[in-house]
């Protein structure tokens, strides 16, 4: 059962082509990994399902609804959620202030103005209770850009689960991260994948093939390849894409 | 009825004049607005700059008109160099308002040095037009102030000369494009510090050489900065940031519409330039010719 | 002892000494007697508290806000000649009046990013200001509105207040203001406050986290107009008229001013700080300036001071006063 899928979707910016009429299906609870060289439109394509940008045309369906021309916040109230590539944290605001945020709009707070938000004690604890389990804990009052990269990027898409998505796109985790921590989310990815439908978009080979149900291959905008990863990994026209293996598929 | 053709016309030719001068302004405001996002609050201070040099240069020193055309602009140019390269350069790159509040608080110290210098003081003058366009011209159905002419004529070449800089010299194509995106500029990896000074220089020249034209037909006082720099603001978000077509075409609406409704309903001249740029940002969201631009992050 | 060291915070918290400062200034030597002074530090105060709610918290700057601390004062000073010469009707009033307007504008700019949202708060404010200048048959034009006078405020049969005198008048103001404080206090701190504070930090951030930053945008701006409009009509019945002067971007500029100096960007008191350096050494500046013209022979504007100091506080302070002192970079405000 697909739970996203999009219909043509095509972004221009001026002369260039960023999304070339892209038609997906995305299927509920499985795991799909989006890879493509730099440039192939891959953040774009996020972009457009999240409602950061608006496609010149096509269409965006989720769980049956037309969420195309949606505002983000109206998107992410249906339950889509996002990580970024680039860290896009609270940077000036303690860790537990990050994560508290998005607690407290997924309980539905926000709009109480006199009310003392440190009485909230069921944001509180659903804040310690992820913080711990990310393996954060004790670093709660630490202001964010203190934080060692690692770690920061376990925040960008801790944050992105506050919300209680049912599908989670994530944009390059395991940017910049040495091997170990690249396991870590990676290992993370896997044990969410089974509560939500995961789609990742990755440039490590190896994370990608251990992790995916599936993967889609982008290339200029547009799709190059799909299937399962034994199909792609053995693909020549996606060897190719990556400029004469230098992302090693064997 | 040939009286009022003749009223209408007077008005329309006031209002062409007007909006002349604010086009040239305006073009200054909208380049460094565009290429470096700073709101240059002092840009009005340098017009009157611009019309207070060339008093002194007429009055005091008795020279004739063109010595003051050629050399105002260039002292106004100087300041303005300077205010970049000492105050306005620390801001860059950080929160855009802090460029605002400095450019903001050196306009207000700058306008009070025009109230301190003993020859200038706190009352206005009058400047006369220089003798060779003095007077007036007939035309047919409403007599016309040479002046008014001759300095809608140098608007023109003015304007021309700068969309000349732009569009054919190196440095200009580089301002053109960086007036709508400024990052494009430092991808091109040129001189950002000389660019920028550059850009800042060239609008204070616009904002003098402005001031001198404007001296005779508006009255030099201390305040003409602040008169001159709303309208600036005005012209700037209705035209579009960073556009040279939408600085002059923008200029020419307010100029225009502002001596216009002085004959119908004149308690209005003040507020509508503010509704003709409301009413053009609700249909065109960034102005009559303006982009998508860094500036909107 | 816990509790003794939480009754010691509690009596040491900054909100505690300012009100108990200023509610004793009266009876300062030499400076006591500025009671009209003293009101007008806590009026701008109060402004300036409310503004930092978009400035400070919000990340937003408006540089027309003085606009609806005019709109205040008119209001106060409209309803008070032309529809019911009472107290608290039109002050009430003034701060409905503010909110009304700040709330239209709002509507607007609050969609607004970047350099097009200050120069629309600009505009607007010069609009309104324009407005009031050329509305004579509402306004006054030029000349403003005059006599506009405190009358006694009570319950008829229990007791009455003069607010005429100066002293009464000021104790008065004292209460608004620390009620207002309070106000603002709790604002900042509640999930509304926290959603603002993530607005200034990353409004993208803030809008894939489920909110909808344009009603909380609007919201801000909304909510520092009607303090805004508060205090302009407070200050109307201080001076006892309303002139269009207050309404014009260079006094949009002081609150603003006001806010950065003192430190409203990294600390909830710093408005206040910073009203009061500005409204007391506006006064004394002058003063000694103008015997200092007349010592040296030389006119020295004021002006040209203050746009100094302004750029000085720009370049080295930009965290304020309180900033400087607390060693803080641009962070939350607590």
């Amino acid at each position: 059962m697909a739970i996203l899928t999009t219909e043509g979707l095509t972004k221009n910016f001026g002369g260039l082509r960023a999304v070339d009429s892209v038609s997906l299906d995305f299927e509920e609870g499985k795991l799909t990994s989006v890879i493509g060289p730099n440039g192939a439109g891959k953040t774009t394509f996020f972009n457009l399902l999240t409602g950061l940008i608006k496609p010149d045309s096509g269409k965006i369906v989720f769980k049956g609804e037309d969420i195309t021309r949606l505002q983000i916040h109206e998107i992410v109230r249906r339950g889509i959620s996002r990580s970024f590539q680039i860290l896009n944290l609270f940077n000036e605001m303690t860790l537990f202030e990050n994560v508290w945020l998005g607690v407290q709009a997924q309980q539905g707070h926000g709009t109480e103005l006199f009310a003392d938000s440190n009485k909230y004690s069921s944001i509180r604890e659903e804040t310690h209770r992820i913080i711990k389990e990310t393996g954060l804990s004790g670093k709660e009052d630490t202001p964010v850009n203190l934080l060692s990269y690692g770690d920061r990027r376990i925040l960008e898409i801790t944050i992105s689960l506050t919300t209680k998505p049912t599908l989670l796109l994530l944009d390059e985790p395991t940017s910049g991260l040495v091997s170990e921590d690249r396991k870590r989310i990676s290992e993370f990815m896997k044990r969410i994948s089974s509560r939500l439908t995961l789609v990742v978009v990755e440039h490590d080979m190896d994370v990608v093939m251990s992790i995916s149900d599936h993967i889609v291959v982008l290339s200029q905008g547009g799709i190059l390849a799909q299937g399962l990863p034994n199909e792609i990994r053995g693909n020549e026209k996606v060897q190719e894409a990556y400029l004469g293996g230098q992302y090693c598929l064997a | 009825m040939s009286e009022f053709l003749g009223e209408f016309f007077s008005f329309a030719m006031i209002g062409l004049v007007n909006g002349l001068v604010y086009a040239v302004v305006a073009l200054g405001f909208t380049l460094v607005l565009g290429v470096m996002q700073v709101i240059n609050f002092t840009h009005g201070v340098l017009f009157a700059f611009g019309a207070y040099f060339a008093f002194t240069i007429q009055r005091y020193l008795n020279l004739p008109f063109w010595v003051s055309l050629i050399f105002a602009p260039i002292f106004v140019g100087v300041v303005g160099l300077i205010l970049e390269r000492v105050a306005i350069r620390r801001t860059y790159g950080g929160n855009p308002l802090f460029g605002l509040l400095l450019t903001f608080g050196m306009a207000m110290a700058l306008e009070a040095v025009i109230r301190m210098v003993p020859i200038w003081g706190k009352i206005g003058y009058s400047v006369k037009a220089p003798d060779f366009v003095a007077g007036s011209i007939e035309l047919g159905f409403m007599t016309y102030s040479k002046y008014r002419l001759f300095l809608a004529l140098l608007a023109i070449v003015i304007i021309l000369l700068t969309w000349l800089f732009l569009e054919k010299t190196p440095y200009g194509g580089i301002i053109k494009a960086g007036a709508y995106d400024s990052e494009m500029i430092m991808a091109l990896g040129k001189n950002l510090p000389r660019l920028r000074m550059l850009v800042f220089g060239l609008g204070a020249v616009l904002a003098g050489v402005a001031g001198v034209i404007a001296a005779p037909i508006f009255s030099v006082k201390p305040a003409m900065g602040t008169d001159i720099l709303m309208p600036a603001f005005i012209i700037v978000v209705l035209g579009g940031i960073g556009s040279f077509w939408g600085s002059v075409i923008g200029g020419l609406i307010v100029g225009m519409s502002k001596s216009m409704i002085v004959m119908v309903f004149p308690r209005a001249e003040d507020i509508i330039p503010y509704v003709i740029m409301a009413l053009i940002l609700i249909f065109r969201q960034r102005g009559l010719m303006g982009e998508k631009s860094v500036l909107e992050a | 002892m816990q509790s003794q060291q939480q009754w010691w915070k509690k009596l040491t918290h900054p909100m505690v000494w300012i009100f108990v400062l200023f509610f004793f200034f009266p009876k300062f030597p030499f400076i006591g007697k500025f009671l009209s002074l003293g009101t007008e530090v806590m009026i701008w105060s109060l402004f300036a508290v409310g503004f930092n709610i978009l400035l400070g918290y919000t990340g937003l700057t408006s540089f027309g806000h003085g606009a609806y601390f005019g709109i205040g004062a008119y209001t106060a000073g409209i309803i008070f000649l032309r529809v019911y010469p009472g107290f608290w009707i039109p002050l009430l009033l003034s701060i409905v009046g503010g909110a009304l307007f700040a709330g239209l504008v709002g509507l607007i700019v609050a969609k607004k990013r970047g350099i097009y949202f200050a120069l629309l708060t600009i505009a607007f404010g010069q609009v309104f200001y324009f407005i009031a200048f050329r509305w004579e048959e509402l306004t006054g034009g030029e000349t403003g509105l005059s006599k506009i006078d405190r009358i006694p405020i009570g319950i008829p049969g229990l007791f009455q207040i003069k607010l005429s005198t100066s002293i009464n008048y000021y104790y008065f103001c004292w209460a608004v203001f620390l009620i207002a404080t309070i106000i603002v206090w709790k604002i900042v701190h509640s999930p509304f406050g926290k959603v603002i504070q993530g607005i200034r930090e990353n409004e993208v951030r803030t809008r894939y986290l489920g909110y909808n930053v344009y009603f909380y945008k609007w919201a801000s701006f909304t909510l520092s107009g009607a303090f805004a409009g508060l205090a302009g009509g407070l200050y109307t019945f201080l001076i006892n008229s309303a002139f269009a002067t207050v309404l014009d971007w260079t006094q949009s500029g002081n609150v603003v001013m006001m806010n950065l100096l003192g430190g409203g960007l990294v600390n909830f008191f710093g408005p206040i700080l910073g009203a009061t350096i500005f409204i007391s050494s506006r006064d004394l500046l002058s003063t000694y300036i103008t015997r200092g013209s007349d010592f040296f022979h030389f006119e020295l504007d004021w002006l040209f001071i203050y746009g100094l100091i302004f750029v000085f506080v720009i370049l080295f302070i930009p965290t304020g006063i309180l900033g400087l002192i607390s060693g803080k970079k641009r962070t939350v405000l607590k």
